[in-house]
C-alpha cells in the first residue's frame, strides 16, 4: 500500500503548488474590475465565425511527422536506463538509429513538409 | 491483485469490439481506429503475461508494437487524407472505382 | 559483438543505405532531369547487395543479436540467403520495369525506389528472423513501405483507393497476427522459434493448451492475409488493379515470397517439421489442406470470370498461393523435399509474374497510358508489338504451368513432393486448378494474336525504355533457364532446406 502513499504525497504537493500560485495571483495581482470583465469568458456571445471549422491539412502533415519522431523516444528511454551495461555496441546502435531519423528529418525538411505556407 | 484472466477477458473483448468495428463501420478513419483498438488489445495481453511471468520481454514487445503502430498510423492517415482530397469522402462503401 | 559479425546482414544494410541515399538524392537534386538516374542508383544498390550474397552463399550459418538464453534473433543461414537472392532479384527487376511507367504516371522517383529498397530490406529481416518479434518488425517494415508504394500516384483515385483497401486489410491482418503473437508469448513464455518447437514437440502438456492453438491460428490468419489465401483474398484484386503496374508485380511476387518463405521457416523450425498426428498436429495439416484446396478453387474460378487482364492475373496469383500451400501441407508432415519445391516454385513465380506485369506496364504506356486492361483492348497487339507479345506469351505459358518453362517444373516439384507425402487428393485438385488455369491464361494469347484488330491502333509514341527491356529480358531468361535446367536451383533449394536443421 505504501507505494500509493507516495502517490498521495505527490498529489498533495501538486495541489498545494497549484493552490498557492492561484491564491498568490488573486492576492497580489492588480485589480481593475468592470462589469464586462466579470462576465464568464465568451459565454453567450454571438459567434463571429463558424465554430466547426475545417482544419487545414497542413496540421495533419505536421501532426503525422510529430507522431513519427515522437514515438522513437520510446526506444531512447530504455536505452538511456541501461546505457552503461550496453557498452559501445549499444552506443553505436543508437547512433545509427538516430542518424537514420536525422536523415529522415533532412528529407522531410528539404521536401518542404515543414513549410507552413 | 486482479487475476490475469480478467485482463485477458478485457483484452479479448476489446479485440472483438475492434474486429466487429472493422467489419461494420463505414468511415475509413473509424475502421482504422478499430484496428488500433485491436492492436492495443494485443498489447494488453503482452503486458498481462509479462506481469504474470515476471518477464520484461513482454514490455519490450509492447514498445516495439507502439513504435511500429505509429509508423503505420502515419502512412495510413496519409493515404486517407490523399483519398479524401481526390474523392471528398472517406466512406469505404463509396469506394468502387475498382470492380471486376 | 564486433562489426564483422554483422557482415551476414550486409546485403540488407546496403539496401537501406541506398534507400536513404535515394531519398536524399531526390530532395537535393534540383533538375528533374537528374532524377532519372534514381533507377540506376537503385539497380546499382541491388546489384551490389546481390554480389555480396553471392559471395556469402557458402558461408556457415550466422546467428546474430543473441538474446536471453543465447538464442539468436536473426539467423542468416543458406535458407535465408537463397531467399535474399529471390527477393532482391524481384526488387531489381521491379526497379528495371519502373522508369518509363513512373515517368508517365508523374510521381516522384526517389521515394519510389527508396521505398522499394526499404521493403526488400524488411523482407530480408522476415526471412531470417528466428524470433517472431523480430519477424514482426520485418513484416511491418515491408508492409508500411508497400502501402506507401501503392499510394504513390496521389492524384490517381484508383491508386489511392487500392492503397486504402490494401492498407486497411493489411493492418487488420497485422492486428490478428499480433494478438496471436501475444497469446503464444503467454503460453510458451517466449516468441523464439526454438522455444515454440520445444512446446510443440511430442508429449508436452503445453500442446493441450487451447490458447496456444488459438494464438497459432491467429498467426496463420495473418499469413493467409499477406499471401491472399481464401478467405482472406478479397483485398488482392482491388489492390492489384489499382496499384501502379510495376508495383503490382512487386507486391504479387516479393510480398508473397517473403511471407511464404518465412511461413516455411515457421513450420519447419517452429513446428518442428513433423506435425505428426499424435501431437494434435493432424488438425494443423487439415487446416493447411483446407486453405490450399479452397484457395486453388476460388482463385481459379474467379480468374475465369474476369474481363480485365490485370484482375485475371490478380486472381490467378491467389490460385498460385494455393499451389504453394499444397507444398506447405507436405512440409508440415515432414516431407522436406517439398520445401525445396516451394523455393523453386517461388523463384519461377517471381520471374513469370513480374514479367507478365512488366509487359502490361509496357503496353499501357505504349498505348497512350490509358489503363484499359480489358482483354478486348489488346486485340491484335501481337502484331503491333511483336517482341513484347512474344514475351507475354512465354510468361503466360509458364504461369499456366506448361513445359518447357519454370512454371512447369515448379508445379512438378511441389506436386510430386505432395504425392510422396500421400496427398493424392490435394494434388488432383492442384492439377484440376492448373487445367482451368491453362484456359484463362491462353485467353491472353488469343486476345493478343487471334482477334481482329478493331481499327489501326494509335502509333506508338514513346520509345521503349532500355531499362524495361532489360528487366523483361532478365525475367524471360529466368523463366527459360528454370524450365530447361532446373537441376542446379532445386539443388540449391535442397541445401537451403537442409540448413534449417
Amino acid at each position: 500500500m505504501h507505494s500509493y502513499g507516495t502517490l498521495l504525497i505527490l498529489l498533495i504537493i501538486a495541489l498545494g503548488i497549484a493552490g498557492l500560485l492561484h491564491t498568490l495571483g488573486t492576492v497580489l495581482g492588480p485589480k481593475a474590475r468592470n462589469p464586462l470583465k466579470d462576465q464568464p469568458f465568451e459565454c453567450g456571445q454571438i459567434a463571429k465565425r463558424p465554430l466547426r471549422q475545417r482544419i487545414s491539412v497542413k496540421f495533419y502533415v505536421v501532426a503525422l511527422l510529430f507522431i513519427l519522431f515522437d514515438m522513437e523516444v520510446v526506444f531512447l528511454y530504455p536505452w538511456a536506463v541501461v546505457f552503461k551495461d550496453l557498452g559501445w555496441l549499444g552506443f553505436w546502435s543508437m547512433i545509427t538509429f538516430t542518424s537514420v531519423l536525422v536523415l529522415g528529418l533532412v528529407y522531410v525538411w528539404k521536401k518542404g513538409a515543414l513549410d507552413w505556407e | 491483485m486482479i487475476a490475469p484472466s480478467f485482463y485477458l477477458l478485457l483484452a479479448s473483448v476489446l479485440f472483438a469490439i475492434g474486429a466487429i468495428g472493422v467489419l461494420v463501420r463505414r468511415n475509413a478513419i473509424v475502421v482504422f481506429m478499430c484496428i488500433e483498438l485491436m492492436l492495443n488489445a494485443a498489447n494488453l495481453v503482452f503486458v498481462t503475461f509479462a506481469r504474470q511471468r515476471a518477464d520484461v520481454s513482454g514490455h519490450v514487445y509492447v514498445m516495439l508494437v507502439m513504435a511500429v503502430a505509429a509508423a503505420e498510423v502515419a502512412v495510413g492517415l496519409a493515404i486517407i487524407v490523399a483519398l479524401f482530397r481526390e474523392r471528398r469522402t472517406v466512406n469505404v462503401d463509396e469506394l468502387r472505382e475498382l470492380r471486376g | 559483438m564486433s562489426v564483422n559479425e554483422l557482415l551476414p546482414l550486409l546485403p540488407a544494410g546496403v539496401l537501406v543505405v541506398f534507400g536513404l541515399l535515394l531519398l536524399l538524392y531526390e530532395v537535393f537534386s534540383n533538375q528533374s532531369e537528374q532524377r532519372r538516374y534514381s533507377a540506376h542508383l537503385a539497380v546499382l544498390g541491388f546489384a551490389i547487395a546481390l554480389t555480396v550474397v553471392a559471395f556469402q552463399l557458402r558461408d556457415p550459418t550466422a546467428s546474430l543479436f543473441l538474446g536471453p538464453g543465447g538464442l539468436a534473433s536473426l539467423v542468416v543461414d543458406a535458407f535465408a540467403r537463397v531467399a535474399f537472392i529471390l527477393l532482391m532479384v524481384a526488387g531489381l527487376v521491379a526497379c528495371l520495369l519502373s522508369p518509363g511507367y513512373a515517368k508517365n504516371a508523374g510521381h516522384s522517383l526517389g521515394e519510389y525506389y527508396g521505398l522499394l529498397m526499404f521493403s526488400v530490406a524488411g523482407m530480408m529481416i522476415m526471412v531470417s528472423a528466428a524470433d517472431l518479434a523480430t519477424f514482426f518488425v520485418g513484416l511491418e517494415t515491408m508492409s508500411v513501405a508497400v502501402y506507401a508504394l501503392t499510394a504513390l500516384r496521389r492524384r490517381d483515385v484508383r491508386s489511392t483507393e487500392a492503397a486504402l483497401k490494401y492498407f486497411l486489410m493489411g493492418a487488420f491482418a497485422t492486428a490478428f497476427f499480433l494478438f496471436g503473437l501475444a497469446l503464444v508469448f503467454g503460453t510458451v513464455g517466449s516468441l523464439h522459434l526454438t522455444h515454440l518447437a520445444e512446446a510443440m514437440s511430442t508429449g508436452t502438456t503445453l500442446l493441450r493448451e487451447p490458447l496456444l492453438h488459438v494464438g497459432l491460428l491467429l498467426i496463420l490468419v495473418g499469413f493467409a492475409f499477406k499471401v491472399a489465401a481464401f478467405p482472406f483474398h478479397m483485398w488482392a484484386p482491388d489492390a492489384y488493379e489499382g496499384a501502379p503496374t510495376p508495383v503490382t508485380g512487386f507486391m504479387a511476387v516479393a510480398v508473397k515470397t517473403a511471407a511464404f518463405v518465412s511461413l516455411l521457416r515457421l513450420i519447419v523450425v517452429g513446428f518442428d517439421g513433423a506435425m505428426s498426428s499424435q501431437t494434435g498436429g493432424a488438425s494443423w495439416t487439415v487446416l493447411l489442406e483446407a486453405l490450399s484446396i479452397s484457395t486453388i478453387l476460388v482463385g481459379n474460378a474467379l480468374a475465369l470470370t474476369q474481363r480485365s487482364i490485370k484482375r485475371m492475373l490478380a486472381y490467378s496469383s491467389v490460385a498460385h498461393s494455393g499451389y504453394v500451400f499444397i507444398g506447405l501441407t507436405a512440409v508440415a508432415e515432414g516431407e522436406a523435399s517439398a520445401g525445396a519445391g516451394i523455393l523453386f516454385y517461388l523463384a519461377a513465380y517471381t520471374a513469370m509474374t513480374l514479367g507478365a506485369f512488366g509487359v502490361l506496364a509496357y503496353l499501357e504506356r505504349r498505348e497512350g497510358g490509358s489503363e484499359a486492361e480489358r482483354f478486348g483492348a489488346y486485340a491484335g497487339i501481337g502484331f503491333r508489338h511483336p517482341a513484347a507479345s512474344a514475351l507475354m506469351a512465354l510468361f503466360v505459358v509458364s504461369l499456366a504451368g506448361l513445359p518447357p518453362t519454370g512454371g512447369f517444373f515448379g508445379k512438378l516439384f511441389v506436386f510430386s513432393a505432395a504425392l510422396r507425402a500421400g496427398h493424392t487428393g490435394l494434388v488432383l485438385i492442384g492439377v484440376l486448378g492448373s487445367v482451368i488455369g491453362v484456359y484463362y491464361y491462353l485467353r491472353v494469347i488469343v486476345a493478343f494474336y487471334m482477334r481482329d484488330v478493331p481499327e489501326p491502333g494509335p502509333t506508338p509514341s514513346a520509345t521503349p525504355s532500355a531499362e524495361l527491356g532489360f528487366g523483361l529480358l532478365i525475367a524471360a531468361i529466368l523463366v527459360v533457364v528454370l524450365g530447361v535446367v532446373p537441376g542446379p536451383l532445386i539443388e540449391l533449394g535442397r541445401a537451403a532446406i537442409a540448413s534449417l536443421g
